[in-house]
């Protein structure tokens, strides 16, 4: 491990090798997480990014053993846990907490905020009822809610109240590993920042270790040092944020961050620097040989179609998943190879 | 950190109180619901009368034969205003007589002189008692199964698929009266006859809607908080599709009453207890003569709860199920 952040040099919490997690058995499977390694320590968050449909969601839900696993393992605080079950599954479950894209789905209409909380408290913490209703108060009031609104129930509640609600639920249970999906993506702009605030304040405050999935660059810039590019079911760049965003070297970075809207650049420039994707993500069902990327990517080469590239380590804690990594023009007009 | 303020909600309301109001707007559904609570109370006053009389040991006046008042029209057939011994009186004492007259057997007597009023209350507090044993029968065997099979699938769901879809292709009146056979003739067998094939429609019901629910993401959420399979089973998911159970409550009873009549009807069901069955059973060899008020008191009576169970239960599914509301 390199040592330039000292809490990345620690035993890392959760960690993932090799995880893969394919749909339907039989000779094409759908191959949703296709080899995916990752560690993420105390205190760190790490960012997920990628297109709608490259796996994203379901690397979040393998990690809590929301999804069965077809291969790989999947480590909590130096213990195997993939194979576990029962009681043992269920307190790991507890130290990995997940919040939800859709906070209005999240939530057991039925069920008032206060019953969700004080159900968590009774049976994940076993706390007495008096303790319960102190705690639920104090939840509440960690995500800026008030206590009064225990007796209510979801649907009076907007979209970025129920995503406190969401929140205060998972802290409920005192988890150690926060995986947000996509979070903030189903609400108002202005609400975004409230609920990205939120979590980085909870972050600060119980030192938690965060895996940040979003489509959203921006979003993923604000609250995250490292982050992980991901397509078609796999990890195709990672590294500090920063570097990342200043230097992509992946292709397929390289296209995501030139769509994000600069305001500093001229339009000019920006027209000229602009990496127009062609087509479509391939479906996760789809067979493709050599680098997933290649059908869409402007750099392609002939080895690319037939050799699929492995994630290599490329400086510290930077690692691309291209044969010509690092050999790209450095920006502007890519050298187009096509037949 | 910003904290919003509690006054910029609406009052509070659960969904069942949602429910309930969109319930109450439609006029047709309360007047079912009106009629449902008269049967209630009509059925609980046959209660009352029934163990009076049991624990003085006396026969009760639906039972009690006097052959002098047999055949005798409803009341207000016998021109209780009028008649030859009326002759003599005031106005006031004519009325008086009058009232008196139109409560005495008000829907008249039949062969063997009781009173068809009291019989058909009495038939009402059987059919409450079929209506509800059978649903305490057949709704927990439904849900349970019904709940086991959807939430865990595999072998559970086939196992209670075959279970259920046995039992759905048993013709059901064969399979009632083979109970009656196995445990006699009398309510036992009604209950258990009844019971025993009415939990199969709840259970596909309740099955598919869990299976429904169980990818929701709140499902997926406690499961994530490392909730256990029955607590999510019972207290995130069934909550949710109770109202299947209550909709179908509503729909099933007059459906237990009916079969009740038809066992009773074809002797195998009551033994002794004036249910409709056996009303509309005796009145049959009486029609002939011209004494229908029997025959028309039950079948009445029959017909008014059936439908104001039906419509109410299709009220209920819109009031329950926002989904299926059509319109208003």
């Amino acid at each position: 491990m390199k040592t330039e952040d000292q809490r990345v040099a620690v035993r890392p919490l959760l960690e993932a090798h090799d995880l893969r997690v394919y749909f339907g058995g039989g000779k094409a499977p759908l191959k949703a997480v296709d080899g995916v390694s990752l560690a993420i320590a105390r205190g760190e968050t790490v960012g997920l990014v990628g297109e709608s449909g490259c796996g994203k969601t379901t690397l979040g839900r393998a990690l809590m053993r929301l999804e069965d696993s077809t291969g790989g393992r999947i480590v909590f605080d130096g213990v195997d846990m993939t194979g576990a079950a029962g009681r043992r599954l269920r307190t790991f479950r507890r130290r990995v907490q997940m919040i939800f894209q859709d906070p209005h789905g999240a939530l057991n209409p039925r069920m008032s905020v206060g019953a969700a909380l004080d159900e968590v408290l009774a049976v994940a913490r076993g706390l007495p009822a008096r303790e319960r209703r102190r705690r639920t108060v104090e939840l509440l009031e960690a995500v800026g809610l008030e206590g009064a609104y225990a007796g209510r129930y979801p649907h009076e509640f907007s979209g970025g109240q129920r995503q406190r609600i969401v929140i205060a639920r998972a802290l409920a249970v005192e988890p150690e590993v926060l995986i947000a999906d996509e979070p903030v993506s189903a609400l108002d702009v202005s609400v975004q920042v409230q609920i990205l605030n939120l979590l980085r304040e909870l972050r600060r405050r119980f030192n938690l270790a965060m895996l940040f999935i979003a489509h959203d660059l921006a979003v993923v810039r604000y609250m995250c040092e490292r982050i992980m590019v991901m397509y078609y079911g796999r990890i195709v760049e990672e590294g500090p944020a920063e570097a990342v965003y200043s230097a992509p070297e992946h292709p397929y970075t390289r296209a995501l961050l030139s769509a994000v809207p600069d305001l500093d650049a001229s339009l000019e420039g920006r027209r000229r620097n602009r990496i127009i994707l062609k087509g479509e993500v391939p479906t996760l069902g789809e067979r493709i040989t050599g680098c997933p990327f290649h059908p869409r990517c402007p750099w392609r080469r002939a080895r690319c179609v037939e050799e699929e590239p492995a994630l290599r380590e490329r400086s510290a804690g930077r690692r691309v998943a291209c044969h010509f990594a690092g050999e790209l023009g450095d920006d502007a007009e890519p050298e187009r190879e096509v037949k | 950190m910003n904290t919003e303020s509690v006054e910029s909600l609406p009052e509070s309301m659960t969904l069942w109180q949602d429910a309930w109001r969109r319930l109450r707007r439609r006029r047709l559904a309360m007047v079912c619901l009106a009629v449902v609570g008269l049967y209630t109370l009509a059925a609980m006053y046959g209660e009352c009368v029934y163990w009076w009389y049991r624990l003085h040991d006396e026969t009760p006046p639906y039972k009690r034969v006097n052959l002098a008042e047999q055949y005798q029209p409803p009341s207000f057939l016998r021109s209780p205003f009028g008649g030859r011994e009326t002759g003599r009186m005031s106005s006031l004492e004519r009325f008086l007589h009058g009232l008196k007259a139109l409560g005495h057997h008000p829907l008249g007597t039949d062969g063997l002189g009781r009173d068809v009023l009291q019989r058909v209350i009495q038939g009402t507090r059987i059919a409450y008692q079929v209506g509800i044993v059978t649903s305490l029968i057949a709704i927990p065997i439904g849900v349970v199964l019904g709940c086991l099979a959807g939430y865990f699938g595999g072998r559970v769901d086939d196992f209670i698929v075959w279970l259920y879809s046995t039992f759905a292709c048993i013709p059901g009146l064969l399979f009632i009266l083979a109970i009656a056979m196995v445990v006699g003739k009398g309510l036992l067998g009604v209950y258990l006859g009844i019971g025993l094939t009415m939990w199969v429609g709840l259970c596909r019901l309740i099955r598919g809607e869990v299976i429904k629910h169980k990818e929701r993401p709140y499902v997926t959420a406690a499961r994530a908080l490392g909730l256990g399979h029955f607590r999510i089973i019972f207290r995130h998911i069934l909550p949710n599709v109770f109202h299947v159970v209550i909709v179908t409550f509503t729909l099933r009873f007059p459906y237990a009453i009916g079969t009740e009549v038809i066992m009773s009807f074809l002797g195998i069901g009551v033994q002794g207890e004036p249910s409709w069955g056996i009303m509309i059973s005796n009145a049959r060899l009486r029609l002939w003569h011209g004494v229908w008020w029997e025959m028309a008191a039950a079948t009445a009576a029959i017909f008014g709860i059936v439908l104001a169970f039906n419509l109410l239960g299709d009220a209920l599914r819109d009031a329950l199920d926002p989904r299926l509301r059509t319109g208003r």
